[in-house]
């Protein structure tokens, strides 16, 4: 291969990725928007809180396997809109506006699930077949949820969260161990 | 003579102590703002040797997870604020209990923000599921709270404490 098309090369692949990073990057200004405002709560938790888990070890089964789960993590943003407050915002309307933004950058679909009047979408986003973040969308009439998962996500792993955090929204994640 | 010096010394040295103690649970009032938005402060200090204390009174295979907990948590200091959140004083504590923090080069584990909330949980870690010291501080309107502590914790340890007693 001569010089020129190996820089062409490295040019065009430099540029996919910071193309992805600036997708993903996206969502996460959606996030940054919305957080703070009448009706929302978010929640960021940092790669150094899921550090401080990663070496405890026990007999303990079920921590371990939760363990396990938080030791993929290298990040968890949530938002949730309830609906006190937050009459400038409907919530269905925004779980379509995300879901679509989302599906039209890097994310793929994984799951729907419609639970009575609530809709429940498992969205991935994958690189060199690792799946890098898992975003959860929670839409009802009363109330809006999104809930991204970033690190190197094992789906079948991923399940245990729902047993060690109590957010809403996330006792959905159960539903991948049939995945 | 030099009996009397020292004697003199650890009085006075003890005067001076007992005078910082009671300075620190003093309620400042900031008597130029308006009377109905008053920002009141306060400052407590926990020191480390009073949970280590507390810690003798807990029993050893009863609450081993406690016990630990409590004799490797060290000293705390809570600073409160209450009042107006847009008066000169809030802002000037505030900002002075940001620089502080941030001179401890602590990391953020958790940030939490609502309306009118901001809660940040930060703690110094230097590995091995130790803590070394810690930073909680909350912010709502018309309540500022600022939790900063030192201590030896060590959470494996503790895992493993939860696991015995449970077992």
């Amino acid at each position: 291969m001569k010089l020129y098309q190996k820089i062409l090369l490295i040019s065009i692949s430099l540029l996919g990725t910071l193309n992805l990073s600036a997708q993903h990057d996206q969502l996460l200004k959606f996030f940054d928007q919305l957080q703070g405002k009448d009706g929302f709560t978010t929640v960021y938790i940092t790669p150094k809180m899921f550090e401080l888990f990663t070496d405890i070890e026990t007999n303990d089964e079920d921590f371990n396997e939760v363990s396990d789960a938080i030791s993929m993590l290298k990040g968890v943003r949530i938002l949730i809109l309830d609906s006190v407050g937050s009459l400038t915002y409907n919530p269905i309307k925004l779980y379509d506006e995300v879901s679509n933004a989302a599906e039209k950058i890097s994310y793929e679909e994984l799951m729907i699930i419609k639970d009575g009047d609530t809709d429940v979408k498992f969205l991935i986003r994958e690189q060199s077949k690792i799946i890098e973040e898992v975003l959860l969308l929670v839409g009802s009439e009363d109330s809006f949820v999104f809930i991204s998962l970033m690190g190197n996500i094992d789906l079948k792993k991923l399940s245990a969260l729902s047993k060690s955090m109590d957010v809403e929204g996330l006792d959905y994640l159960e539903e991948l161990e049939n995945y | 003579m030099r009996r009397n010096i020292l004697a003199i010394g650890l009085a006075l040295f003890f005067g001076l102590n007992l005078s910082a103690q009671l300075n620190t649970n003093e309620v400042d009032y900031e008597f130029d703002e308006n009377e109905n938005n008053k920002t009141r402060s306060m400052f407590i200090w926990l020191p480390g040797i009073l949970t280590k204390g507390f810690s003798l009174f807990i029993n050893k295979e009863k609450e081993p997870d406690l016990k630990h907990t409590l004799r490797f948590l060290g000293g705390m200091k809570i600073r409160i604020l209450e009042g107006n959140s847009n008066s000169a004083k809030w802002k000037r504590k505030t900002n002075r209990w940001e620089r502080k923090v941030k001179r401890k080069n602590l990391d953020d584990l958790m940030v939490v923000k609502n309306a009118d909330t901001v809660v940040h949980l930060k703690a110094g870690l230097p590995g091995n599921g130790k803590i070394k010291n810690y930073a909680f501080l909350i912010n709502t309107d018309g309540t500022a709270v600022l939790l900063l502590g030192k201590s030896k914790l060590d959470l494996k340890k503790l895992v493993k404490l939860v696991e015995k007693v449970s077992s």
